[in-house]
């Protein structure tokens, strides 16, 4: 009987401790990143359906809003709700169009994980690295816990951070023009894009 | 009485010196006195390669602080750089904060893209939104020659 309880305790004790190693950022970016290598590297799938299913998983671990939020910074105050919402869907469908070409050349590169770093209750960074057979590419994923669920908003590649970059050409755009003429050009760039 | 004053006049006159020297220290020196017009802000980065205690921070071109201090967190492999912001400039967490070079061969700076759409910083909280200088060296040695483990 004590056996039989002992067991029991351990038994309960693993599944905390997995559960909440599970909810760590570091565990759940690996797991989600380990879908996309695998849904590129299935040679089963036709093009059309490999990014069908890569877009699915971008959206399960990508957090548009947040992104989008930190994109604009001080011009998001600038949009109002429907601005914003549509702002959320053509960025994500710039980014996925211009990077979804450089990802299906994927071939047999292999993601590394490293350490993560919780920069507050709330954001963490995991780093990672990208190794081929002659280079290592370092990537910094910058994850937000929100709804209990850890996502990411942001990208530093070989220390660029994705937000920073489209950050200077938005506030360039905002600049000169009202942000229903920055939503024109996104919307044109996205169909060009698409022919 | 004549002695009285000549005496007076050179005592002002030392005072006076006194006093300039006194005001150009503070305003050409940064020295604070009585009431310090900044606060303390703090940045995270993963490295800081070339910056260094009183370069400017920078925000849309203007200077609005000075880089103040620098705490290695070894654990981490991260460094806190303590700024002090000028009273009055407002800075969110949504700031993004990177490492710069004036022109191509000058000194750094810290340069913060204040953001707005987030939640204001209160003083001594830190900016974790970072870009760490890039080494040119480094990535040009990658792309040109390779990486040496294959």
């Amino acid at each position: 009987m004590i056996k039989g309880a002992a067991a029991v305790i351990i038994g309960i004790v693993i599944c905390v401790a997995t559960s909440a190693h599970a909810d760590e950022p570091l565990t759940i970016i690996e797991t989600r990143v380990d879908r996309i290598v695998k849904i590129l590297g299935d040679k089963s799938l036709e093009e059309d359906a490999k990014v069908k299913q890569l877009e699915k998983a971008a959206d399960e671990t990508f957090d548009y809003i947040y992104l989008s939020r930190m994109t604009l910074g001080r011009n998001w105050l600038k949009l109002d709700d429907g601005q914003r919402s549509e702002f959320v869907d053509l960025y994500r469908l710039l980014l996925e169009k211009n990077y979804m070409g450089q990802l299906l050349k994927y071939t047999d590169e292999k993601v590394v994980f490293a350490k993560q770093t919780m920069l507050s209750e709330k954001k963490a960074e995991v780093d990672s690295n990208i190794v081929s057979s002659d280079k290592k590419i370092p990537i910094t994923y910058r994850l937000i816990r929100r709804d209990g669920d850890w996502k990411v908003y942001d990208l530093v590649i070989e220390g660029v951070s994705l937000v920073s970059n489209y950050r200077t050409q938005f506030n360039d755009i905002l600049s000169r023009q009202t942000p229903a003429e920055m939503l024109a050009i996104l919307r044109k760039k996205v169909s060009e894009k698409s022919g | 009485m004549k002695k009285y004053s000549k005496e007076t006049v050179v005592g002002i006159f030392v005072v006076a010196g006194l006093v300039c020297i006194g005001y150009m220290t503070i305003k050409l020196g940064n020295v604070g006195i009585l009431d310090d017009d900044t606060y303390a802000l703090n940045a995270r980065f993963n490295r800081v390669t070339g910056l260094r205690e009183g370069n400017p921070v920078n925000m849309l071109g203007l200077e609005i602080g000075r880089v103040a201090n620098f705490k290695m967190v070894q654990d981490e492999q991260a460094v806190i750089v303590e700024m002090r912001i000028n009273k009055g400039i407002k800075i969110y967490d949504d700031a993004l904060a990177a490492i710069k070079i004036e022109g191509l061969i000058g000194d750094r700076y810290m340069d913060i893209a204040p953001g707005g759409a987030g939640e204001l910083l209160k003083p001594g909280e830190t900016i974790t939104e970072t870009q760490s200088p890039t080494d040119l060296n480094e990535l040009i040695g990658k792309y040109a020659f390779g990486d040496v483990k294959k």
